[in-house]
């Protein structure tokens, strides 16, 4: 199943590029026609395009398509360099490539088709690799096997040069074949002579020939391609023996590959410069036609209309709580109790539809973490080999999938950690052997569902973090002070500190890399968190959770005032009731005992300077980013609910504490608070603006 | 920052969306004006900058709004009945005026250069004054240099925090 998708999205991508191609050729044959030199942007987008294509074939395991990228994108980069210059010939030879590879991916589950246009990228590799060598170097190698004149040779064109090379290299015999016909039906004579040939072997060209012909008739001479010897070739095409001349002697093979050629030939474009030429046959034309149709259904769309979509749906669900009311009203009044009631039936319905319709467009917003997973296991390829290291990469759940727009900003962070594991966590081939372990070492990513979350870990079996020395860093640093009691969860923490660089704290012998600071934050933006856990000599695990979407998330309502809040609920760890009483203040800051273990706590009322009400008892929203905790006084708690967070706009976009605005129904934005900032300012001791 | 307005004193006739708040009159050149709503309840926006009441709702997007009354230092219009919502250098923002009245052709001879004391006293919103024949000149507005002085009050927020 999952093999299905990946392949479509292979076919998809795949299309786009050559889509990109297409475009790209056509706008460089302009420029070939009006006698300009190639437009070195279009070249390098052209290169860049066939880079892709390499890349992307090559990890599905589509060599043979890999391989015609490749060549593509050397004789790309000679056209860049200035080794070359590009030619209407080069140029069919990129559009040829293109409907090949797009015929090819049509083709992607059937296995003879497929290996058919694999044989026929092969050879197309070739007449690049000729064309790359230039015109003049490729008049010499085979050709010269072949016994043409060289007024023959010249007349041919590239086509029919390169069915002369397929055949050559096929070893078939190669035959120029006099005859003459009447100069008022030649024409019919040719392409009767021309059919004949068909059933035997492969007519490659029609050339007049000029000569000693009677004065009432004409002379042509049609090169072709057989398996037959020139007396059975005689025999059967009802020639004289000796206007039969052997250009070409190939090897002795069984007949039964007459058919094969003959199809081949049809099947391949016929150049029409010989009007005498027969027509191609129906079949023919196929592979032009297939190329011109996109071959997955799959649409691609920008995610600011899925935006766009998801705020419909959200004003659609307030429009549905309208109706409700107005059933309700109804329902109440006797004389309309039964339109009120129907109404409600029909509003129920309405409510269902939405909720599917919201699912589904969150749905498409999800794509798989594969496409991540892949760019980094061939990032793991080259360290490996840049760094000299073996290491084993074992990726699980691929197939997760996360909201697209949080994936984009995921690869930064996880390339992060995931060359930090390869770069500072494995250790040296040798060092591995002295103590013990296994040579090649091994790094793990594992992605999965947890809940409204979706969680990647990213384990290696390297040297782990030394958290004395971590420690001893962070002292250096003033960032802990001597004899603060902390626990080895809270010292492997200090990794995260932007004030410590990993790399100075815990050197080239027992570190991890730079920057953890910068994966915390990226991971924080994405409204997610980042913790390790460690065993010096043994381990590493960096866990990184994430919330599914950003464009919907359950929210906790708050209250204080006459205002309310939302906060997002995966980062609330539970909820108390807070009697004033049992608040302690020390050093001006309030603590509750939670279980035995100080709570910071802030109250919402004073960070945001709103008028407290009169209430009592109050509530603590036990905040969670990571391992640090605090506890957020406020005044109610009014449930969870589904919110579509937006930003704020205009030049107000960055208050502290807040992350954006939802709607809730029909009571206008409601502000949700951005835990991470709260947490962190609670933690530093600062003040409330 | 570039004139986002394309009003000026050179212009042969601008048209002016004229508002009121706080008892004055103002113009805002209709360029810039995306739509004029029906106040809804503002969402208070904390630690936000001084001229900013709140943000509204609006169809899925989530705007700031200003006192103009307050910003103008003509006294609050927190009861008006109207949100402006101007669109400057593709920034949205609202103004929420007592009323929203009527739109005003200007001709180039009715616009006067503010008066010396008001730009001295660092009042540069207030880009012309507009002559009428009858009754009290509005005052046309600079809205670009409202969102110049809210950025400034964001930034020296974030800086003392």
């Amino acid at each position: 199943m999952s093999g299905d998708k990946a392949q479509r999205e292979f076919v998809s991508e795949v299309e786009d590029i050559l889509e990109r191609m297409r475009d790209d050729i056509a706008r460089l044959a302009e420029g070939v026609g009006a006698g300009a030199a190639a437009d070195p942007r279009i070249v390098n987008g052209l290169f860049r395009s066939a880079h892709s294509l390499k890349g992307l074939s090559g990890m599905f395991g589509f060599d043979a398509m890999s391989e015609l990228a490749h060549h593509l994108e050397d004789v790309l980069d000679g056209l860049r360099m200035g080794r070359s210059t590009l030619d209407h010939d080069g140029l069919s030879l990129f559009d040829e490539a293109v409907t090949l590879i797009s015929s090819l991916v049509g083709k992607l589950d059937d296995d003879r088709a497929r290996s058919d246009a694999e044989e026929s990228i092969a050879t197309l590799m070739e007449r690049v690799d000729a064309w790359v060598a230039g015109p003049t170097e490729s008049d010499g190698s085979r050709e010269s096997e072949v016994d043409l004149p060289a007024a023959v040779l010249r007349a041919l064109t590239e086509y029919e040069e390169h069915r002369l090379h397929e055949n050559v290299a096929a070893g078939r015999n190669v035959f120029l074949a006099d005859s003459d016909f009447e100069i008022l039906s030649f024409e019919e004579g040719l392409s009767e002579l021309n059919e004949a040939i068909q059933a035997l072997g492969e007519p490659i060209s029609t050339l007049p020939s000029p000569g000693e012909s009677p004065d009432s008739q004409i002379r042509f001479s049609i090169l072709l391609a057989t398996t037959l010897d020139r007396d059975s070739l005689a025999e059967q095409l009802d020639l004289p023996a000796e206007q039969l001349h052997l250009v070409f002697e190939g090897e002795a093979q069984p007949a039964a590959l007459t058919d094969a050629a003959a199809t081949e030939a049809t099947a391949s474009e016929v150049e029409p410069r010989n009007e005498q030429t027969p027509a191609d046959p129906g079949p023919g034309s196929e592979p032009s036609e297939s190329s011109l149709k996109s071959i997955s259904d799959t649409v691609r769309v920008d995610i600011r209309k899925l935006d766009e979509l998801m705020n419909l749906v959200g004003e659609l669900v307030i429009q549905r709580a309208s109706i409700r009311k107005i059933a309700e009203t109804l329902a109440t009044e006797p004389a309309t109790a039964r339109v009120g009631a129907e109404l409600e039936k029909v509003h129920r319905s309405l409510e269902r539809k939405l909720a599917d319709l919201q699912a589904s467009v969150l749905d498409v917003r999800m794509v798989p973490l594969r496409q991540v997973f892949d760019k980094i296991s061939r990032v793991a390829r080259r360290l490996r080999v840049d760094l000299g290291k073996e290491v084993r990469l074992d990726i699980r759940g691929a197939d997760t999938e996360l909201d697209k727009l949080i994936v984009e900003d995921l690869v930064d962070p996880l390339m992060h950690v995931v060359r930090n594991a390869f770069d500072h966590a494995i250790e040296d081939p040798g060092e591995r052997e002295s103590c013990g372990k296994p040579v090649e070492g091994r790094v793990r990513i594992e992605a999965f569902q947890r809940g409204n979350d979706v969680v990647i870990q990213v384990s290696d079996d390297g040297r782990g973090i030394d958290a004395d020395k971590v420690l001893e860093r962070a002292l250096e640093r003033g960032l802990v002070t001597e004899g603060q009691e902390l626990s080895p969860r809270e010292i492997l923490d200090l990794v995260f500190h932007p004030g410590i660089s990993t790399r100075e704290a815990v050197s080239t012998t027992s570190g991890r890399g730079v920057g953890m600071d910068v994966v915390r934050s990226n991971i924080a933006a994405l409204g997610g968190i980042v913790t390790i856990e460690s065993e010096p000599g043994r381990y590493t695990t960096i866990s990184m959770t994430l919330p599914i979407t950003l464009a919907i998330m359950q929210a906790l309502i708050v209250g204080v005032g006459s205002q309310r809040f939302a906060i997002p609920l995966n980062s609330v760890r539970e909820t108390l009731l807070v009697d004033p009483q049992e608040i302690q203040s020390s050093d001006g800051r309030e603590l509750l005992n939670l279980r035995g273990e100080p709570l910071l706590l802030r109250r919402l009322s004073r960070e945001f300077d709103i008028e407290p009400s009169d209430a009592g008892k109050l509530s603590a929203v036990v905040l969670g980013i990571g391992d640090s905790r605090m506890g957020l006084l406020v005044e109610r708690l009014e449930g969870q609910q589904d919110a579509v967070i937006k930003p704020i706009q205009g030049p107000v976009s960055r208050v502290r504490g807040v992350a954006g605005a939802t709607e809730l129904g029909e009571q206008g934005a409601v502000l949700v608070l951005d835990v991470s900032a709260l947490v962190e300012d609670a933690l530093r001791g600062r003040e409330a603006a | 920052m570039a004139a986002a307005s394309s009003f000026s004193a050179e212009d042969p006739v601008a048209d002016l969306a004229c508002l009121e708040a706080g008892g004055q009159r103002y113009g805002v050149d209709v360029v810039l004006v995306r739509e004029i709503v029906r106040a809804p309840e503002l969402t208070p926006l904390p630690r936000s900058p001084e001229l900013v009441e709140g943000v509204i709702d609006l169809r899925g997007a989530v705007i700031p709004v200003v006192d103009l009354g307050r910003a103008l230092g003509s006294g609050s219009c927190a009861d008006g009945l109207h949100v402006v919502v101007l669109e400057i250098d593709d920034m949205v923002l609202g103004l929420r005026v007592d009323a929203a009245v009527d739109v005003l052709s200007v001709l180039p001879d009715s616009l006067g250069e503010p008066p010396a004391l008001t730009t001295a006293a660092g009042y540069e919103l207030v880009r012309a004054i507009v002559r009428q024949p009858s009754g009290h000149p509005v005052l046309a507005l600079a809205p670009e240099q409202l969102v110049e002085r809210i950025y400034r009050s964001a930034l020296d927020r974030e800086g003392a925090a």
